[in-house]
C-alpha cells in the first residue's frame, strides 16, 4: 500500500485502478410495493458519485442494496464487472465498505479501538493483530486528521470529529469501493465541507470508488464527479453536475420549482428553491 | 480545515501512537484482570477459612493436602470449599451470560435475569418439584427446559431471529413477568412442604453445594467457555450497530442468536444448580465496566460474577451470627442500588 501511495504522491496521478460499481435491472421491495423498479446505473471506478433525490425516492435503498444490506427481488449488483451475489461475506467486506447513516458508538470505546474495528474482515477467527493492521489504522487516522485524538473516548467527541472516526473505521477496512449513507447529516456547513474535503482527498490519493447519498444538492454538485438523481424508485438523471443540475431536472426530481445558478468564480452550481407550489411561499421577485 | 489533510503528520509517528494506545488498553485490561483475580483469591480464602469455625493457614494447607484430621477437615471439604468453588463456577456463568445478553441486545437492562430466562428456569424447576415431586438431576433438566423454552417463546413472540432489539427486550420482560406470576400460582396451589423446598431453591442458595454439582458446572464451562471466546470478536462488532457490523462481514442475526443461546445455556445450568440467584447476571458487566473503564470485557464480567457470588455468600452466611441467609438475599439487596444507578445514569445520558 505504501509503495503505491508514494507513486501516487510522486506523480499526482491515479496509478491504481479501482473497481467500478454497477447495478443492472435492480428491483427491491419491502414485501409490499417495490421501492426500486428495474434500476440500471453505473458508478465509475475511482470517482465520486452522489445519489440525490427527495425523501423516500429510493436513493438510500439503492445504496443499501449495493452494500448487500438489502436483498434485491431481481437484478444484479456488479463490482468490477463481477456479480457479487455469490461472494463470500468476508470477500465482499474486504472489497466494499459501507458506512450507514446512524452507526452506534459504544460507551467507553476509544478512537483507536473503534477505528481498529474496521480490520474485522481482514482477521480470522483466532486472528492475531498484525503490523499491517496497525499500519492500516494509522493511515486511516492520518487521512481523517485524528492523530491527536487516538486515546479519546468516541462518545465525548463533537459531531464532526465523530463522523471522521466513522470514516476512519471505513478506511481501515481498506476497500476498493466505499458506500456512505448521508455522511454529512447532522453537521453544520463547515463540518459538512470538512468531511467532503477529506473524502475528496481520499478519492484523489487512494483512487477508491466513492458512492454517497447526499441531501445538500449544492454540495453534491460541488464534490461529485457524477450525480445520480433518483425519483420514484428509478434513475431520473445521471451525469456530471453541469448536465444534471438544470432548472428542469432539479424541479422535476424534487417536485419543486427551483433555479440553478452558476458561480463564475468557483464553477459551482447553487440551487435556489422557489416554491413547491403547495403553500404560500415567497414568489419570484417578491423580495429584493 | 485544509491544514488537516495538506500536512498529514509523519505516518510512522501515527503508527507508534496507535500501537502505544493499543498497548495502554491492553495493559489496563490486564491490570483489571490481575486485580479481580487477586480479589477473588482473597475472598475465596476468607470464605473457606474465616467462617464461624476459623481455620488457621497452616491447618488449611494441611487440610487441602489431605494431611490433617479433625473438624477442620470436614468443614473445609464438605462445607466451605464446595460452596466457594460452586460460587465461583456459577458466578462465572451468570456474569458471562449477563455480558453476552447486554452486549448483543445493546441494553444494560437486558440481562437474562431481567429478561425472564431465570424465571423460565425457575418455573421449570418449581413444576418439577411441586407437581412432579422430583428432585436432583430431573429438576436440573426441567430448569434447563424452562430457560430455553422461555427464550424460544420470547424470540418467536417478538417476531423471529431478525426481530427488532427493543421489541425483543420488552417481550422478554413481559415473558419474565408472566412466568413469575405462573410460579406464584403454582406455589399457592402446591403442597406446603414442596412449596417450602421450591422457595428455597428459588431464592438461590449455595448451602447444598456438592461435588457432583461442581463437576457438572466444570463440564458445562469446559464446553461453553471456548465457544464464548470464539464468539466475542463478532459480539463486540455488534456494538456499533447491526448495519455497520453486517458491513464488516458479521452474520448479525446468527451471531446474536448464538450469543443468546450460549448465555441461556450458561444461566439455565447455573440456575438449575444453585437457583436463579437474583441480579448477579445483571450486575456483573456494568460493575466490570465501572472497574475496568473502556467498553467492558467478557472475562472481567465473568470474574466479577464469581466475586459477587463468593462475597455475597460469605456475607449471607456470616453477617448475622444466628441466622444463615441464602446467597440470593444478599445479591438481591446489592442489585437494587446498581439498578437504580444504571437507571439514573442512563436518564442523564439521554437527557
Amino acid at each position: 500500500m505504501s509503495a503505491l501511495q508514494e507513486q501516487v504522491d510522486a506523480t499526482g496521478d491515479r496509478q491504481r485502478v479501482a473497481s467500478s460499481l454497477e447495478v443492472r435491472g435492480l428491483s427491491v421491495g419491502y414485501g409490499g410495493a417495490p421501492i426500486l423498479r428495474d434500476v440500471s446505473v453505473s458508478f465509475p471506478a475511482g470517482r465520486v458519485s452522489a445519489l440525490v433525490g427527495a425523501n423516500g425516492c429510493g436513493k438510500s435503498t439503492l445504496l443499501r442494496t449495493c452494500a448487500r444490506q438489502l436483498t434485491a427481488d431481481s437484478g444484479q449488483v456488479l463490482v468490477g464487472g463481477e456479480d457479487v451475489s455469490a461472494w463470500h461475506r468476508r470477500r465482499f467486506a474486504r472489497t466494499v465498505g459501507f458506512l450507514p447513516q446512524d452507526p452506534l458508538a459504544p460507551e467507553g470505546v476509544t478512537v483507536q479501538e473503534l477505528v481498529s474495528r474496521g480490520r474485522h474482515p481482514h482477521r480470522g477467527a483466532f486472528g492475531r493483530w498484525r503490523a499491517e493492521d496497525d499500519a492500516a489504522v494509522a493511515e486511516a487516522i492520518d487521512l481523517t486528521g485524528l492523530a491527536g485524538l487516538v486515546d479519546r473516548q468516541v462518545t465525548a467527541l463533537s459531531g464532526g470529529q465523530r463522523q471522521r472516526v466513522w470514516i476512519a473505521l471505513a478506511l481501515a477496512q481498506q476497500t476498493d469501493v466505499l458506500l456512505l449513507d448521508e455522511p454529512t447529516t447532522y453537521l453544520d456547513i463547515a463540518r459538512q465541507v470538512e468531511i467532503l474535503d477529506i473524502l475528496g482527498q481520499l478519492q484523489r490519493t487512494r483512487g477508491i470508488t466513492l458512492v454517497m447519498v447526499l441531501h445538500e444538492l449544492s454540495l453534491a454538485a460541488r464534490y461529485a464527479d457524477v450525480l445520480v438523481a433518483v425519483k420514484d424508485g428509478g434513475v431520473a438523471a445521471r451525469g456530471p453536475a453541469h448536465e444534471v443540475m438544470t432548472d428542469e431536472t432539479v424541479s422535476s426530481v424534487f417536485d419543486m420549482r427551483a433555479r440553478v445558478l452558476h458561480d463564475e468564480v468557483t464553477g459551482a452550481r447553487v440551487v435556489i428553491p422557489l416554491s413547491t407550489g403547495r403553500a404560500d411561499a415567497p414568489a419570484e421577485g417578491a423580495r429584493s | 480545515m485544509s491544514t488537516l489533510t495538506a500536512h498529514p503528520p509523519q505516518r510512522s509517528e501515527t503508527v507508534t501512537a496507535v500501537r502505544a494506545s493499543r498497548s495502554r488498553t491492553r495493559r489496563r485490561t490486564r491490570r483489571v484482570t490481575t486485580g479481580l483475580l487477586a480479589a477473588l483469591l482473597v475472598a475465596s480464602f476468607a470464605r473457606i477459612a474465616l467462617g464461624k469455625y476459623v481455620v488457621a493457614v497452616p491447618d488449611l494447607l494441611a487440610v487441602l493436602a489431605h494431611d490433617y484430621t479433625g473438624p477442620a477437615d470436614y468443614i473445609v471439604w464438605q462445607i466451605t470449599l464446595p460452596r466457594t468453588a460452586l460460587g465461583i463456577l456459577t458466578g462465572i456463568a451468570f456474569g458471562l451470560a449477563g455480558h453476552l445478553f447486554q452486549r448483543v441486545l445493546r441494553n444494560p437492562l437486558a440481562s437474562p435475569d431481567i429478561m425472564g430466562v431465570s424465571s423460565g428456569a425457575g418455573l421449570g424447576a418449581v413444576l418439577a418439584i411441586t407437581v412432579g415431586g422430583l428432585s436432583g438431576a430431573a429438576v436440573t433438566l426441567s430448569a434447563l427446559a424452562g430457560g430455553f423454552g422461555l427464550m424460544a417463546a420470547v424470540v418467536l413472540a417478538a417476531g423471529g431471529t431478525r426481530a427488532n432489539i427493543g421489541r425483543l427486550v420488552l417481550t422478554g420482560v413481559t415473558g419474565g413477568a408472566l412466568t413469575s406470576a405462573a410460579i406464584n400460582a403454582v406455589l399457592t396451589r402446591a403442597d406446603i412442604y414442596a412449596a417450602q423446598d421450591a422457595m428455597q431453591w428459588l431464592t438461590g442458595s449455595l448451602a447444598a453445594a456438592s461435588w457432583q454439582d461442581i463437576a457438572r458446572m466444570v463440564l458445562t464451562l469446559l464446553v461453553l467457555l471456548p465457544l464464548c471466546a470464539l464468539l466475542v470478536p463478532a459480539v463486540d462488532a455488534l456494538g456499533t450497530g447491526d448495519a455497520l457490523a453486517a458491513g464488516l462481514g458479521v452474520r448479525v442475526p446468527r451471531v446474536r442468536l448464538a450469543a443468546l443461546g450460549l448465555a441461556v445455556a450458561l444461566v439455565a445450568v447455573a440456575a438449575a444448580t444453585v437457583g436463579p440467584v437474583a441480579f448477579v447476571s445483571f450486575m456483573a458487566a456494568p460493575v466490570a465496566r465501572g472497574l475496568g473503564g473502556g467498553e467492558g470485557r467478557a472475562h472481567h464480567a465473568a470474574l466479577v460474577g464469581a466475586l459477587l457470588m463468593v462475597v455475597s455468600d460469605y456475607v449471607a452466611a456470616e453477617a448475622i451470627p444466628t441466622l444463615a441467609l441464602p446467597v440470593g438475599v444478599v445479591t438481591a439487596a446489592a442489585g437494587a442500588p446498581v439498578l437504580l444507578w444504571l437507571l439514573i445514569g442512563r436518564g442523564k445520558g439521554e437527557a
